[in-house]
């Protein structure tokens, strides 16, 4: 066995769960009748609405249009009517405008020969406006602008570009099956940002939980291709920016940096796809590989989801849920959140679906006291405490939990899954997140 | 030997008047003249230390009573009794303002609110609202978890066994402390004797709000009949809305509000005792 890298000592094990569907191809769901598209589907301003109730649009046309640099495209993933602009609740709780859209007319551009780009003679900046006009954004759950991420600040020295196939997350495995269905669609969409980038080394990291992609992507790179398959050890969270550039390039980014500060660029297997079928294949970001699985799924799938979809037909899809599920996860069990209702529309983070039957389910205690056994900051990939962020949380001290790292906390939930008093550390840090902001901009305001 | 023990005798001696007579000096020169009155008021005063009157505490507040000549009636929990003794101490005359109590517009809870999921979590009103709007289907009502009852200085705030929260007016000091701190903003004041107030928040359609609530205005406008005094009380955007500056008695109407929504603000402990379907805990 060859030595495995990987981020230091810190971090989780949970079981991945993923022989459930790592044998299943990406299978295609039937088009749904009515799609639900929210305006807030990705990190920043919300997109503005550029459609109106009674149009007539077209598949792949725009219906929202970025509001801001850090912003992106939404897009219409069926043609259709657009039949209603209403206020509906996304898979993370909050509300959004949604835009829907009745099918109606035909499919222009999906299962069509269409004129491949040549994307050799693009200029970079027109490969960045490409990107960036069909609303690409990071697949892997964080859903940020990719445009805003290949732009490097000027004084930026960027000389390794890193693809993201690591998939620490349980259950999930679409960008396993993506990196075996299509490899040579995600090396061309490499080659494309090495274009943008033009970087020295590329590194694809996977966990070695996923042998198969690796062994494929290592013959295909072999010869042709100045890229490195690195098989990493199989940890959570090794799939996060800051732990998969600290295992690969062996470089620590800092609490307050971001990875372009120490000469790296991290992008999802899933956006590498993405990517080149924007710019090869002239096809916006409608739709995306959403794996369903855990024990209350009939029959667990990866499927391709057209964004829009409500997730009710999306299980549907699979044969329905079990008489016995306790809880509908959205976007994997560590960092998903649970569902009340199946009419919650699948979004461009939307990774995963999970289901979970009474076996695989444990209640909440509630009022579990802490025992300061310190096994959360062991897990703390990025060097926090979460049980004192905790306890200042619980008693009101925001400030003081800002200052130990609260805002540096990306809520992976590896504490919350290794605590032995089943505290909800995340949901208390989310809460304490969202008040801090709250606080933060009352200040400025008393100020201003 | 008896010699050592009277020079030790002799010694602390000295050295204790030196020091008394040091003590008595520093007194005399570091002096600080309290005010007679402020120490009488800081007695007067309920002494809960609520904030109520926008002071930290009793104290400050007495002493801006005095130093910086502040009005009397800030007091609420006080009352008239607490300004007219203040008063007399200061020769000053003063009416109390209203007295305004707090009071939650919600009376859904477990039996009669419909639940969309169930939290898993930690008790905290703030983290449940930012979860699709909380667990009732009703999005506009009271969440239920207790962030008011922590807060209040006086335990006010009750909780039902069904886990209905409601505040006594008895006690209520009108501190405004759980304003702050309700995320769907169900917890509003009213004068104490403006004597009914609306138990519902909830601006939707009738139909919508049945479908989810029992206790909920659905905007049927009977309590507008009844009363006929639109000045009084009206319903806009089907929810029904009280004036508090006409007098008009509200007490048919409320007893023939279909919903049982239009409560008693000075007797809500009465209005609950005698719903059967409640027993209160405390």
């Amino acid at each position: 066995m060859s030595f495995k890298k990987s981020f230091g000592y810190r971090g989780a094990h949970p079981d991945d769960y993923k022989y459930i569907t790592n044998k299943n191809s990406i299978s295609f769901t039937d088009v749904p009748d009515r799609v639900y598209i929210p305006v807030i589907q990705h990190i920043g301003a919300p997109a503005k609405i550029v459609v109106s109730v009674g149009q007539v649009v077209e598949e792949g046309q725009l219906i929202a249009e970025a509001d801001g640099f850090v912003s992106a495209n939404i897009h219409s993933s069926i043609p259709g009517t657009v039949a209603a602009i209403e206020e509906r609740y996304i898979s993370v709780g909050k509300k959004s405008k949604t835009i829907v859209i009745e099918l109606n007319g035909e499919f222009r551009k999906s299962g069509k020969n269409i004129h491949l780009t040549d994307w050799k003679s693009m200029t970079k900046d027109q490969l960045l406006k490409k990107i960036k006009d069909y609303g690409i954004v990071g697949m892997g759950g964080a859903t940020f602008p990719t445009h805003v991420k290949l732009t490097i600040p000027n004084g930026k020295n960027v000389d390794t570009l890193i693809i993201n196939g690591a998939e620490c997350e349980p259950y999930i495995t679409g960008d396993h099956r993506l990196m075996i269905d299509r490899s040579e669609d995600l090396l061309e969409g490499i080659n494309i940002i090495n274009k943008i980038l033009d970087v020295r080394n590329i590194y694809i990291g996977i966990e070695s939980n996923k042998k198969d992609a690796i062994k494929r992507l290592k013959t295909l790179c072999l010869n042709r291709y100045n890229i490195k398959v690195v098989p990493l050890r199989v940890k959570y969270p090794q799939g996060d920016e800051k732990q998969i550039i600290k295992a690969i390039t062996n470089r620590v980014v800092q609490v307050d940096q971001l990875p372009s500060d120490v000469g790296v660029i991290v992008q999802n297997v899933a956006t590498v796809i993405a990517i080149k079928e924007a710019i090869v294949n002239d096809k916006p970001l409608i739709d995306r590989i959403v794996t369903v699985s855990g024990s209350g799924v009939k029959e667990p799938k990866n499927l391709k989801v057209k964004i829009g979809t409500l997730l009710k037909e999306v299980i549907e899809e699979c044969g329905g849920l079990k008489e016995d599920v306790k809880k509908v996860v959205i976007g994997g069990p560590m960092m998903g959140f649970a569902q009340y209702d199946l009419e919650v529309p699948v979004t461009k983070g939307c990774s995963a679906v999970v289901a979970l039957s009474e076996d695989d389910y444990t209640d909440f205690i509630p009022n579990g006291i802490c025992l300061n056994c310190g096994k959360c900051i062991n897990a703390c990939a990025f060097g926090l405490a979460p049980t004192v962020i905790n306890k200042y949380i619980k008693y009101n001290l925001f400030d003081k939990a800002a200052e130990s790292g609260l805002m540096y906390c990306k809520e992976c939930g590896a504490c919350a899954w290794s605590c032995p008093a089943r505290i909800p550390l995340v949901q208390n840090f989310r809460l304490g997140k969202d008040i801090y902001r709250k606080l933060t901009e009352k200040k400025k305001k008393n100020k201003g | 030997m008896a010699i050592s023990f009277l020079l030790g005798i002799l010694i602390i001696t000295i050295l204790g008047l030196f020091l008394g007579f040091g003590l008595a000096f520093a007194a005399k020169i570091f002096h600080v003249k309290i005010d007679e009155n402020v120490e009488k008021i800081i007695e007067l005063l309920p002494g809960v230390n609520c904030g109520g009157c926008g002071y930290q505490g009793c104290a400050v507040y007495a002493e801006a009573i005095v130093k910086k000549e502040e009005e009397i009636n800030l007091c609420a929990p006080g009352g008239q009794k607490v300004i007219d003794e203040i008063g007399s101490i200061l020769g000053k005359k003063s009416v109390g303002k209203v007295r305004y109590v707090a009071k939650i517009q919600c009376l859904g809870d477990d039996a009669i609110a419909l639940k969309d999921y169930k939290f898993n979590g930690d008790e905290d009103c703030y983290a449940v609202s930012s979860f699709f709007g909380g667990e009732k289907a009703c999005k506009y009502g009271c969440i239920g978890k207790g962030n008011c009852i922590r807060v209040c200085p006086v335990n006010a705030i009750k909780r039902d066994k069904l886990n209905r929260v409601w505040i006594d007016s008895d006690e209520c000091i009108g501190c405004e402390r759980c304003l702050t701190v309700c995320p769907t903003k169900v917890i509003k004041m009213f004068p104490i004797d403006g004597g009914y107030f609306v138990a519902c928040s909830s601006p939707e359609m009738g139909k919508k709000v049945k479908e989810v609530c029992k206790k909920g205005c659905i905007g049927c406008k009977i309590c507008e009949k009844i009363t006929g005094d639109p000045d009084r009380i009206i319903v806009v955007d089907n929810l029904a809305k009280i004036n508090y500056n006409s007098k008009v008695d509200l007490r048919s109407a409320a007893l023939k509000c279909p919903a049982d929504t239009i409560v008693p603000i000075k007797n809500q402990k009465l209005y609950m005792k005698n719903n059967k379907e409640y027993k209160i805990e405390n």
